[in-house]
């Protein structure tokens, strides 16, 4: 919140929720979700599971304002979203391979420069300071001046997430940030997600079921566009679960919409 | 994914032979081959005639030795001289080249596809708005397709036309055919540009012209800077022609050897030619792996 941020300091923003109200959002005749409702609120930690093409990144990308859904609403604070107030950390790959870890970093932030600064930046550059505070806080601050392409996926992921963060949005999404990384990686990229935030509502969607278990505080977990539970980690049974993925695993050709490091090209779902 | 995997698979590759599909391809290959020789009045008997061998023993014969006089290469002032030519046909390259890229960026940017109306900036769009994208697009294609349809030469004859003989005309003429060229190039490989990525940018708040600068034109600056060099190389080789049609640089020793059958000063203009051919080659490679 670059317009408010007193409020922030002294932690005195309203609590405003995130809420799905009756969302559908198909991709041609494919349906991504149906009838989705669910409420979250800030300070809560969420991780959204489910199999490949669940519909998770689609959830996300509807609460960060990228997509708008077919029928249903989503709102944050009563407000249709716009760029500011909500941030989607994607994946790794979407980064800019050429560009130095500090350069994606503040294009997170570009959204705050007027068009003619926006223009300029290759002459005059930006002042460096709020990214490189970011990265270091996601570990990578001597790393600021390498080039994305000769880091490594988890190292990828971060930057990702601190690009998110240039926002200081009050919500933050972050989109399968262990996707591709070895189980240390991992681990390391919740991590970093739980230390950086202080009071926003986090919402993650996540493969590693017990990655989502130990370290998030609110399970949802949806397949074919559904939501099948919602409810506390401990509440979260192996039936559900068992449940959950093998509802997925009905459709043959998900995971071909996963965009993956094989496949680098986004899948035929990400825009129709 | 392998039920999606549509590729040549193991029966495609039968031991020897061709396999059907094949064999039709290259049967209609030839069909079109012969087609179009007919049409070009392809006849190999007009290359090995007498006359034809006479004309060109005695052209051989008459080029050597090329002409290396100081009058010749030199001239009598600063602009004369056939290197003084050549050097003209590098400025005209170097500085066409340029213009070029000028109006190719914002043709470019109005002809692709992504900046103007399709993908990740205009998921929320209004459809009037993308209706205007989309009829900018097509405008924007339709000057493109029109300023590279027309060789340079032509556009050096239009331009010599209007503001006279030299080589400000034959700067013009190669602006404005590259400008065709490039702009296309550009959009093509903007539209190619990873959608997750701009879309990554733009969700911050960001303006779509800010999107489009910072999310997607970054994922294609290396391969828009080495195919501009490539088309750069290939403007010297215009320019070397723009003279015939008095648009400067040596040309005109091209086309006035030829008229005067001076083949000793042909061969000399050519061997210029053949020279900065290749050093432009060599400069557009050493420029290239420092992109790299």
């Amino acid at each position: 919140m670059r317009d408010t941020p007193t409020a922030q300091s002294q932690g005195t923003r309203p609590r405003r929720r995130l809420v799905f109200d009756g969302v559908t959002k198909r991709f041609g005749e494919e349906f991504a979700l149906r009838e989705v409702s669910l409420s979250l609120e800030a300070g809560e930690r969420v991780a959204v599971i489910g199999p490949s093409g669940a519909g998770k990144t689609t959830l996300l990308r509807l609460a960060a304002g990228a997509l708008r859904p077919d029928t249903g609403t989503v709102t944050f604070g009563g407000a249709t979203i716009t760029g500011s107030a909500v941030t989607l950390a994607y994946q790794g790959e979407t980064l800019v391979d050429r560009r130095t870890a500090l350069s994606n970093v503040l294009s997170g932030r570009v959204g705050a420069l007027s068009w003619v600064r926006g223009f300029l930046e290759p002459i005059v550059p930006r002042n460096p300071e709020p990214a490189l505070e970011r990265l270091a806080a996601v570990g990578l601050a001597e790393r600021a001046n390498v080039p994305v392409h000769s880091l490594s996926a988890g190292e990828r992921q971060r930057v990702a997430v601190a690009r998110a963060l240039m926002q200081d949005a009050e919500v933050v999404l972050a989109d399968e940030p262990t996707a591709n990384l070895d189980p240390s990686s991992r681990r390391n990229v919740i991590d970093v997600l739980g230390a950086v935030l202080d009071g926003e509502l986090l919402v993650t969607a996540l493969h590693e079921v017990e990655l989502a278990l130990e370290h998030f505080d609110r399970i949802v977990g949806i397949a074919d566009g559904r939501i099948r539970f919602d409810t506390t980690p401990k509440a979260v049974s192996d039936d559900q679960l068992d449940a959950l993925f093998a509802a997925g695993a009905s459709t043959p050709d998900t995971a071909a919409r996963q965009p993956k490091a094989e496949n680098d090209t986004p899948s035929p779902a990400w825009y129709v | 994914m392998s039920e999606r995997y549509s590729g040549p698979n193991a029966a495609d590759y039968s031991d020897g032979g061709l396999s059907k599909r094949q064999l039709t391809t290259l049967l209609a290959g030839c069909l079109i081959f012969a087609l179009a020789a007919w049409i070009a009045e392809v006849d190999p008997m007009a290359l090995l005639s007498a006359g034809a061998r006479e004309q060109m023993v005695a052209f051989v014969a008459d080029g050597f030795p090329p002409e290396t006089s100081r009058e010749y290469l030199l001239g009598r002032g600063l602009r004369d001289g056939l290197l003084w030519a050549v050097v003209e046909t590098l400025a005209i390259s170097v500085v066409g080249t340029t213009l070029a890229v000028v109006f190719a960026v914002p043709l470019g940017l109005t002809s692709a596809a992504t900046v103007t109306h399709r993908g990740p900036l205009y998921t929320t769009a209004p459809s009037w708005r993308v209706a205007v994208g989309r009829g900018i697009y097509h405008a924007s294609r339709s000057v493109l397709s029109f300023l590279r349809s027309v060789p340079g030469i032509v556009w050096g004859f239009l331009f010599v036309t209007a503001i006279g003989l030299g080589p400000f005309a034959g700067v013009l003429a190669l602006a404005v055919h590259n400008a065709g060229v490039l702009g296309k190039l550009y959009a093509d490989f903007l539209e190619d540009t990873d959608p997750r990525t701009t879309e990554a940018v733009a969700g911050s708040g960001a303006t779509r012209l800010q999107a489009v600068c910072h999310g997607m034109v970054p994922q294609v600056t290396p391969t828009i800077a080495s195919y501009t060099l490539y088309r750069w190389e290939c403007t010297i080789r215009s320019a070397a022609v723009l003279g015939f049609v008095g648009a400067g640089g040596i040309g005109y020793y091209l086309v006035i050897t030829i008229q005067r059958l001076q083949y000793g000063k042909l061969l000399t203009a050519i061997l210029a030619v053949f020279g900065l051919v290749i050093t432009s080659d060599w400069l557009a490679s050493r420029v290239r792996r420092r992109l790299g």
